[in-house]
């Protein structure tokens, strides 16, 4: 009998516990802390004009050259490094953050389902002592509380790629993926003139990208009268998924004169696919990205052209974005770093790596 | 002198707590079919898995063709030729009839393997069961597979083989086939057989001669044609009975507790009816296999698809699962105290608590280890268990005390009805003693007890009255003077009918 | 309430004597404490819990500041939640392979519901909670009345349970989550965060239910041997759907906590937690034979999980090298498991273990 009481109380003290979730606080210092802080974050949250959009080349003849001192300590936050991508932007950031002079650190995760492994290491990133975080984040929301935390202790925050963020305060270093899909729909319509039948394969569902890029194109293709989006599908941004939902694409409407790949990855399956029916060179195939198995593509003519992004520019705009903000430099919500196309006609200009 | 083809020299093997083969030798020349009898518990198995190399001999040794074998694995035992055909036949159904037959061979001996499938084919055949050999063992009866597994055991250079209750699942037309293939083979390729069956007219027409086995020594050896079914079975019985008496035989005019009517099992579907009175001890006989605990496991419904009515103190009880069964009052002892009535790795008193709902609760839904530690002390107390410590793990207590905490899973409970599957199933002899007196003892105190035992000495000395089974069915009853063990015997081999001739 | 039918005085000398002597003993037994002995297997894990943040400590000096330990508290959490389930279901015999799904599910269901369907932060939760136990019953009635083996029907409803999470919003991500469902999950108490918390009185209660309870000791017996938990009169079924819901349950409740981390429901949040909450398990001593686990050292499993995500981002190894030390920790602390269980010094030897297969003839 001895034991039960004991038990008893164990229950009787949890139970008060959860009662107190009442009184509870968002930091682990209490409400009180929190508003003290945001005062002293207000300096950095108003230098940057979360409005304004401007593209990195005016800002850097507008800001000038970033300088970095011995003790900045940049922290990066990818994703997974088994994605090339996410590769060239932390090369961007590490070869800016090296010339600069400033140290650095990168913290990659296991896969891109990993979203609470990512708000784990972002945090022990911010325990590390960083006096900038640059996050690429896997859900939009995701690392907001890291973001919060690192503002109010007046650590600038910069995002790279994918999303603008929600906190107040963040900068956002990429384009526009809406721009992206729009330019795909408008390349197509510039190559098919006498319009027809497009598709889209579409990437995880759950990835903002994914829904903006759609969105765009949709958008895009909206425009043009002659335009018709016959079928959208999403392979998740796999390959083989995407080989076999174009396959049974082509099949379902052999006159499908245009596909639209999020990314690379599915256009390259996208591109088996059209090889399977005979149909290469015939249907145009434009990918996203601009990973270099998709340039090669497009010099084989297996692939028309694809929407490159700029990761490596971006990872050292990032640097840039986050040295100004320390300088106590005024940096636009938005770093614009457009994507552009690439196709038959400049591809010989990127023969390597990713700009 | 040309040596005996198979020659085994006083072997020996003890188990904890039992004795199987205690000083064993006899010899099998080629082409000789050699029968080994004996009772449930004699050593035949015992003798089987020491010749097909699964078990190592205290002692004695075992001779092939004048070359002692020491260190006898499977793998060499088949390599001399020494092939055991077990009562359940060791082939996979998913395979077909030739793969089979090629099973456990390399691909070396199976592209030279072809005249020797040829054989085994015709042989079986020839036996009364033409098959394909791309036919799919799935599709094929309880007969035919025997039949398989006999002519595979016979081919590929079998030199010594055992046949262990090959005909069990024959019907009566096809054994006499079977037996006239197995002399033909045996005399033809000087192939030498042991052959091990209850059916004593197939023993009579079959073998050579008999190897009598009883309390793991050979008790009898004869030719064939030298003795008859009564010599061999007189033989058989005699077992050295244990010095226990029961202090209280059930008194006159008991009620009648427990009735169980027309209950059946699915795998026999024959239904049986019992009825049981308060402090009488009822043993059921009868050879392995015969039906003995599927008729317990239908009383308590342990299996989908038993059917019958059981009534307790007149009254029928509706029962659909083991639980409605224990809230009956009805224990079930499984002959596995190890995986069915045990849980071996929580301790014993957590293993007494297992037949409890809520007798045991303390404060609102939570137990009190307290009072099922003093229930199963309690209970330990009255056994006698050793160790008397009820928090050691299952695992930890010998075989005769891990029964004891599973006959005190049911004694703190109001149990009326126990029903005991081979309750002293690998117990040592003082074990047995104990268990014994606690099976008096419950009777005593006025339960009806049911036990099934394939040791006709503990039936005997335990029962008030005794129930022979044979195929699925009650074939005697038996009580006073007639509980001996060749009358049990005889009705469990089905030879009663021509030794009262 | 028990009738023993069986005297206390048999007729045998040698048992009264005996008797006797037990009935002295039994008091004075009774007056010592109920201390269970000493669980040498059990130690291993702690000691290489704490070998394991010693050795990070010293490497990193951050490592064992209050304000990482918290981290690495609140990153196990969500492993430790949904590891406790999946010890019920270990213990079972069975295996879980639903959880990360169902805690993506529920995570999307309520977060919907929430920002859709303007239910209120905490009818959410309950909502959420529910769909874990319909979800995780739903698991239990696949294995125990169609007779699927655990690891097929849950790998099934694993797919199915996804599926759904992706159906609900078409794939898409929920955000704007309410702050009041926020603070709810993740938040702090004086200094403790909520998910801590949360932790602590769900293991609590785990291990009331595992230990202290006729339900607990029937989850066991059934792992152990589910014959005798059968022919002793548990219902073996419905312990095993019990057990799938309980499941189900934690997993959801997981599922929120995520939720509340990311401000956000990601369809397949959950996914990546499959794993590790079963080597969570598996690291505390759960076996996957069954019969065997233990509530703390499932908690001590998702600690040490958490703790090398954490340390090893702290001396900056990258996250393929952590997958390999990752796995590297399940094998040997299984491996030191089951090295224990044979170890002759520290375990008595069980008469039963030398016996042989009993011979019949």
């Amino acid at each position: 009998m001895n034991k039960l009481p004991k038990a008893a109380t164990q229950i009787a003290v949890a139970t008060a516990a959860v009662a107190l979730l009442a009184a509870c606080s968002a930091t682990p210092e209490g409400s009180s802390g929190q508003s003290g802080q945001s005062g002293q974050a207000a300096g950095l949250v108003s230098r940057v004009d979360a409005a304004a959009k401007t593209p990195i080349k005016d800002l850097t003849a507008s800001l000038g050259a970033p300088a970095g001192s011995a003790d900045t300590k940049l922290c990066y936050i990818t994703r997974t490094l088994s994605n090339e991508f996410w590769g060239f932007e932390r090369d961007g950031f590490e070869a800016e953050a090296k010339k600069l002079g400033v140290k650095y650190q990168t913290f990659d995760v296991t896969d891109e389902s990993s979203i609470t492994e990512q708000l784990d290491k972002a945090k022990s990133a911010a325990n590390q002592g960083c006096s900038a975080l640059l996050a690429s984040p896997i859900s939009a929301t995701g690392l907001d509380t890291v973001f919060t935390d690192a503002l109010a202790k007046n650590t600038p925050v910069v995002i790279l790629n994918d999303a603008k963020g929600t906190v107040p305060g963040t900068v956002y270093v990429g384009p526009d993926a809406q721009t992206i899909g729009q330019t795909a729909a408008d390349y197509i319509a510039a190559k098919l003139p006498e319009g027809g039948k497009v598709a889209m394969i579409e990437g995880d569902p759950g990835s903002s990208n994914a829904l903006n890029r759609g969105e765009g194109f949709k958008a895009g293709v909206a425009k043009h009268s002659n335009l018709q989006l016959v079928a959208s599908q999403t392979a998740k941004w796999d390959q083989t998924k995407a080989q076999e939902i174009a396959s049974a694409m082509l099949t379902a409407n052999p006159d499908i004169k245009a596909f639209y790949s999020q990314n690379d990855g599915m256009a390259l399956g996208v591109s088996a696919a059209i090889a399977a029916k005979n149909l290469t060179g015939k249907v145009l195939l434009i990918g996203t990205d601009g990973i270099p198995q998709a340039k090669k593509e497009i010099q084989a003519g297996t692939m028309t052209a694809t929407v490159s992004e700029q990761p490596t520019t971006e990872g050292a705009s990032g640097v840039d974005a986050a040295l100004w903000l320390l300088a106590g430099k005024k940096v636009p919500g938005w770093v614009d770093v457009p994507a552009f196309i690439i196709d038959s006609a400049n591809v010989g200009q990127y023969p390597t790596g990713m700009p | 002198m040309v040596a005996p083809l198979l020659e085994l020299q006083n072997i020996a093997k003890s188990f904890p707590g039992v004795r199987a083969l205690n000083d064993v030798s006899f010899t099998l020349e080629r082409g000789e079919i050699c029968t080994l009898a004996g009772e449930n518990g004699a050593g035949k198995s015992t003798l089987l898995a020491i010749l097909g190399g699964s078990l190592v001999p205290d002692h004695g040794s075992v001779i092939i063709d004048g070359t002692r074998r020491t260190h006898f694995s499977p793998r060499q035992a088949l390599s001399e030729g020494v092939k055991i055909a077990h009562q359940e036949p060791a082939i996979v159904p998913q395979l077909t009839v030739e793969q089979n037959l090629l099973l456990g061979r390399t691909s070396r001996q199976r592209r030279e393997a072809g005249a020797d499938i040829d054989q085994a084919l015709a042989d079986v055949a020839q036996m009364g069961f033409p098959l394909n050999a791309k036919a799919a063992v799935q599709g094929l009866s309880p007969a035919q597979r025997h039949a398989l597994t006999i002519a595979r055991a016979m081919a590929f250079g079998a030199k010594i083989v055992a046949l262990d209750e090959p005909t069990t699942s024959m019907l009566e037309h096809n054994v006499e086939g079977v037996l006239t293939r197995v002399r033909e083979i045996a005399h033809t390729r000087g192939v030498g057989i042991i052959y091990v069956s209850h059916k004593m007219p197939e023993v009579m027409s079959v073998s050579d001669k008999v190897v009598v086995l009883r309390d793991g020594t050979v008790n009898y050896t004869t030719a064939i044609s030298q003795t008859s079914e009564q010599e061999i079975v007189r033989n058989m019985v005699g077992r050295e009975l244990l010095a226990f008496k029961r202090q209280h035989p059930m008194p006159p005019g008991a009620p009648v507790i427990f009735s169980a009517a027309e209950v059946s099992h699915p795998t026999s579907g024959k239904p049986l009816s019992l009825d049981v009175r308060a402090g009488e001890v009822v043993g059921i006989a009868g050879l392995v296999g015969s039906g003995r605990t599927e008729f317990l496991r239908a009383i308590i419904r342990a299996d989908k698809g038993s059917t019958g009515t059981v009534s307790i103190d007149g009254k029928p009880r509706k029962i659909r699962s083991p639980r409605d069964s224990r809230n009956a009052g009805i224990a079930f002892i499984p002959e596995e105290r190890k995986h069915q009535g045990l849980v071996l790795q929580v301790p014993a008193y957590a293993n007494v608590a297992l037949t409890a709902d809520r007798q045991f609760n303390g404060f609102g839904p939570l137990i009190s280890r307290r009072k099922q530690i003093a229930a199963a002390e309690e209970a330990a107390a009255r056994m006698s268990l050793r160790p008397a410590n009820v928090r050691l793990n299952a695992r930890q207590f010998s075989g005769g005390n891990q029964q004891k905490i599973v006959i005190a899973k049911w004694t703190w409970r109001n149990t009326k009805v126990f029903l005991f599957d081979e309750p002293t199933k690998g117990v040592d002899v003082g074990g047995k003693v104990e268990i014994y007196e606690l099976i008096d003892a419950l009777a005593h105190a006025g339960s009806a007890v049911i036990v099934v035992s394939s040791d006709l000495p503990e039936i005997i000395s335990l029962s008030d009255r005794v129930k022979v089974m044979r195929q699925g069915q009650f074939v005697s009853e038996h009580t006073g003077d007639d509980i001996n063990e060749h009358s049990l015997v005889a009705n469990a081999m089905g030879i009663a009918e021509r030794t009262t001739t | 309430m028990s009738q023993p039918t069986l005297p206390k005085q048999t007729s045998s000398q040698h048992h009264r004597g005996t008797g006797v002597k037990q009935q002295h003993d039994a008091p004075a037994r009774a007056n010592r404490r109920t201390l269970p002995p000493l669980n040498l297997q059990a130690l291993g894990i702690y000691i290489a819990a704490v070998v394991i943040f010693l050795i990070f400590g010293m490497l990193n000096g951050n490592f064992l500041t209050a304000g990482n330990l918290r981290d690495i508290a609140v990153s196990a959490s969500v492993n430790a939640i949904i590891g406790l389930g999946i010890t019920f279901v270990i213990i079972t015999g069975g295996i879980d392979l639903a959880v990360g799904s169902i805690a993506s599910f529920v995570g999307i269901v309520s977060a919907t519901l929430m920002v859709n369907a303007g239910t209120s932060p905490f009818l959410a939760l309950l909502a959420g909670i529910a769909l874990g136990l319909v979800c995780g019953a739903l698991n239990g009635v696949l294995i125990t009345k169609l007779k699927l083996p655990p690891f097929i029907a849950t790998l099934g409803t694993m797919s199915i349970y996804q599926g759904c999470a992706y159906v609900v919003t078409n794939g898409r991500p929920v955000y704007n989550v309410p702050k009041d469902f926020v603070f709810m999950l993740n938040s702090y108490v004086g200094g403790v965060p909520v998910a801590v918390i949360l932790v602590a009185v769900l293991a609590v209660l785990c291990w009331l239910l595992l230990r202290r309870t006729v339900f607990g000791q029937n989850v066991i017996a059934t792992g152990g041997s589910e014959e005798t938990a059968w022919l002793s009169g548990v219902r073996v079924d419905r312990v095993k759907i019990a057990v799938y819901a309980l499941s189900g349950v934690l997993a959801g409740v997981g599922g929120l906590v995520i939720v509340a981390r990311i401000n956000a429901a990601q369809t397949d949040a959950g996914s990546p937690y499959l794993l590790t909450a079963i080597a969570s398990a598996v690291i505390g001593g759960a076996n996957l034979m069954g019969g065997e686990g233990r509530i703390a050292g499932t908690l001590v499993g998702a600690l040490i999980l958490g703790a090398l995500t954490n340390g090893l981002v702290l001396l900056n190894v990258p996250s393929f090298y952590e997958q390999i030390v990752t796995g590297l920790v399940v094998v040997i602390a299984v491996a030191l498991d089951q090295g224990s269980k044979g170890w002759p010094l520290l375990k008595k030897r069980s008469p039963e273990k030398s016996e042989k297969k009993e011979a019949t003839a």
